[in-house]
């Protein structure tokens, strides 16, 4: 059984200029164990649906309107009590942010803030829980464990403060992890130790991770199975291969496009012409079409397009969008 | 952290040989005399009395007689009145502390809660009852907000002394008018403070962690927010407990404020010089108490200074 299942999520914001659509009907499900990668550009709703899911959403102005999301088959985690969830936050649910550099507390050692979730998860003892953060520190890779452990955040690199992001988020050994663009904020060189890193982590506590990002590189090298969002819909959801050897939806296939290795060297990259649409308006139909730039048959101009089954773990939103043939775009350029 | 307080107080003892030199020199440059009163004195009296107090000698000599005293410890005798001025700074300078201390209590016995409270439950009716109250405390002037105090407590209602320094309860008014303006202001402060820090990453990780809201509050968020409190607090505690001239003119209170504004009036040098130095005192040492809980609340600055 699926350790969470999302089912009909939908988070808006009510703003003083209109109602934000930002996370409008998503349902998805994790398996324990595995990875479950949510692509999109900035804006579709990736992040808001799952910080939705920890209940980090501001409310007012944000609110979730409608939705389950069901944690191991017992806990409602958008319908539960304050106090409820939070027993779960931080324990069997946790969470890794994008910017490592402010994700800390300066004014307070990192020794505080990794024992902090134990303390109160765990109502362990300030040895014990010291001793336990010490090796959460050493199983991330950071050495002199025992003396850094005392260290402000100030006192650590970016990459060396993400890797306390994952030991902190790890050390309750948590069901569920949610990495929000783990990588976005560090170098390069830096960027693929901290997945292995979550990957490792992941294998050792048998964690399912939803790991959410625009970069489809990482996606690829990480994730059982993928969700693409698109302006608060998820239009494609299939296995890595399906996603990536199969696309079906033109978004997803635009945004492969993008991926800078697919040109030959010296041209301008390919971009998606124009912009994600204002989340603020209602979108009767097929948003993806209503992209500048983007040609459609207008099927679903006016009609919400269903989704269709592909194969037995891949689904894709139906769409009309037309997009201009590989050969085409490379002619452009 | 030895290091920086050494540092800091050998810059203070230079900061302080300026400030003497400067109103030393100020001070008896401005018009008039200490015996220039609005009846005449005789020509001779004034010379003898010229002479007594060493007002006849050139004003370099006169420094350094000043200082020669001031390094003993002596702050010379009043050119007024018969006491001498440490016993003037002696006796009225503690009624200020006094008054002060309760101010300063209720400054920040009001101020941090209400601005904490303020900041929590931000744009709602929790924040705008009392920020726009706060708004009106520091719009509101002491020599304004005494008087009333004083017409509803003292005269109409008949709780307290009108005016007066003689039993305990005549510390509340005074101390209200003062405490109550600085609560204003350390409201507004601690508010801005905090919502600074509530909207930090790491208040959402907290979050994230499941870390209940009343610490999320008193322990992640605090400690940053407090920090433009307490620079304020700096400059504001020398005044706070120096004496205020207009609340002590109004409730007729022997503090040193008072002795201050006097002082400057009656050119009575050796009272001007005395005030000052203790102010300046004051000043350093609040600032310097006030460097020593930042850098203890703010990890950060420590790692700069070592």
């Amino acid at each position: 059984m699926a350790i969470l299942e999302v089912k009909d999520l939908k988070t808006y914001f009510h703003t003083r200029n209109g109602t934000v659509r930002a996370v409008d009907g998503v349902s998805f499900s994790v398996e324990r164990g595995e990875t479950l990668g949510i692509v999109g550009e900035s804006g579709s709703g990736k992040s808001v649906s799952c910080y939705s899911l920890m209940g980090l959403i501001p409310q007012p102005p944000g609110r979730i309107e409608s939705g389950q999301a069901i944690l191991d088959g017992k806990i409602d985690l958008l319908n539960s009590s304050e106090k409820v969830l939070r027993k779960i936050r931080g324990r069997r649910v946790s969470m890794i942010f994008q910017e490592p550099m402010t994700s800390l507390n300066p004014y307070l050692r990192v020794s505080t803030q990794l024992i902090e979730a134990l303390r109160m998860h765990e109502k362990l003892g300030r040895k014990e829980a010291l001793s336990r953060a010490i090796k959460s520190l050493e199983e991330v890779g950071i050495t002199e464990a025992s003396t850094r452990v005392h260290f402000y955040p100030h006192e650590f690199s970016g990459g060396m403060r993400q890797r306390v992001m994952i030991a902190m988020s790890m050390i309750t050994h948590p069901e569920i992890l949610i990495a929000d663009e783990p990588t976005t904020a560090l170098d390069v060189t830096v960027q693929a130790q901290i997945l292995e890193l979550i990957r490792e982590r992941q294998k050792a506590n048998n964690s399912a991770v939803i790991l959410i990002t625009h970069d489809l590189g990482v996606v690829a090298g990480m994730c059982d199975r993928i969700n693409v969002m698109y302006a608060g819909k998820i239009v494609e959801s299939g296995t890595a291969d399906d996603i990536f050897k199969n696309a079906q939806h033109p978004y997803t296939i635009a945004l492969q496009r993008s991926i800078p290795s697919l040109g030959s060297k010296g041209k301008a990259l390919y971009t998606i012409p124009g912009l994600p649409p204002d989340l603020s308006r209602p979108i009767p139909g097929d948003a993806f079409a209503l992209r500048q730039g983007i040609k459609s048959g207008g099927k679903w101009a006016n009609t919400p397009p269903p989704m269709r089954q592909v194969s037995e773990t891949h689904w894709v939103r139906e769409s009309d969008v037309i997009l201009p043939s590989l050969e085409e775009v490379l002619d452009v350029r | 952290m030895f290091k920086f307080i050494a540092r800091r107080i050998l810059q203070s003892i230079i900061v302080l040989f300026v400030i003497t030199t400067v109103t030393f020199f100020m001070v008896h440059a401005a018009p008039g005399d200490p015996f220039s009163a609005e009846r005449k004195m005789p020509e001779h009296i004034k010379q003898r009395l010229m002479e007594h107090y060493g007002l006849d000698k050139p004003e370099i000599v006169q420094y350094f007689h000043y200082v020669g005293s001031l390094l003993k410890g002596d702050l010379g005798p009043s050119h007024v009145e018969t006491r001498s001025v440490n016993r003037i700074i002696g006796t009225t300078f503690p009624v200020s502390l006094e008054l002060g201390s309760w101010a300063l209590l209720i400054a920040l016995g009001i101020g941090l809660p209400v601005g904490i409270i303020a900041a929590v439950f931000r744009n709602t009716l929790a924040d705008y009852i009392p920020m726009s109250m706060a708004m009106i405390g520091i719009c509101l002037p002491t020599f304004v907000l005494g008087p009333v105090l004083a017409l509803i407590f003292g005269v109409w209602l008949g709780w307290f002394n009108v005016s007066g320094w003689f039993i305990p309860a005549d510390r509340v008014l005074p101390a209200l008018t003062i405490g109550l303006v600085y609560a204003a202001i350390i409201a507004r402060i601690t508010r801005g403070g905090m919502l600074e820090v509530l909207n930090q990453d790491f208040i959402r990780t907290a979050k994230a962690k499941g870390v209940p809201f009343p610490r999320i509050i008193f322990f992640h968020t605090l400690k940053g927010g407090l920090l433009p409190v307490i620079s304020f607090l700096g400059p504001a505690l020398a005044g706070i407990i120096s004496g205020s001239f207009v609340v002590e003119t109004i409730f007729q209170i022997p503090g040193m404020g008072r002795q201050f504004v006097q002082s400057a009036f009656n050119r009575d040098y050796a009272l001007v010089m005395g005030t000052v130095i203790v102010y300046a005192c004051l000043i350093i040492v609040a600032n310097l108490l006030v460097d020593i809980v930042q850098v203890i609340l703010n990890p950060r600055l420590r790692f700069e200074d070592s």
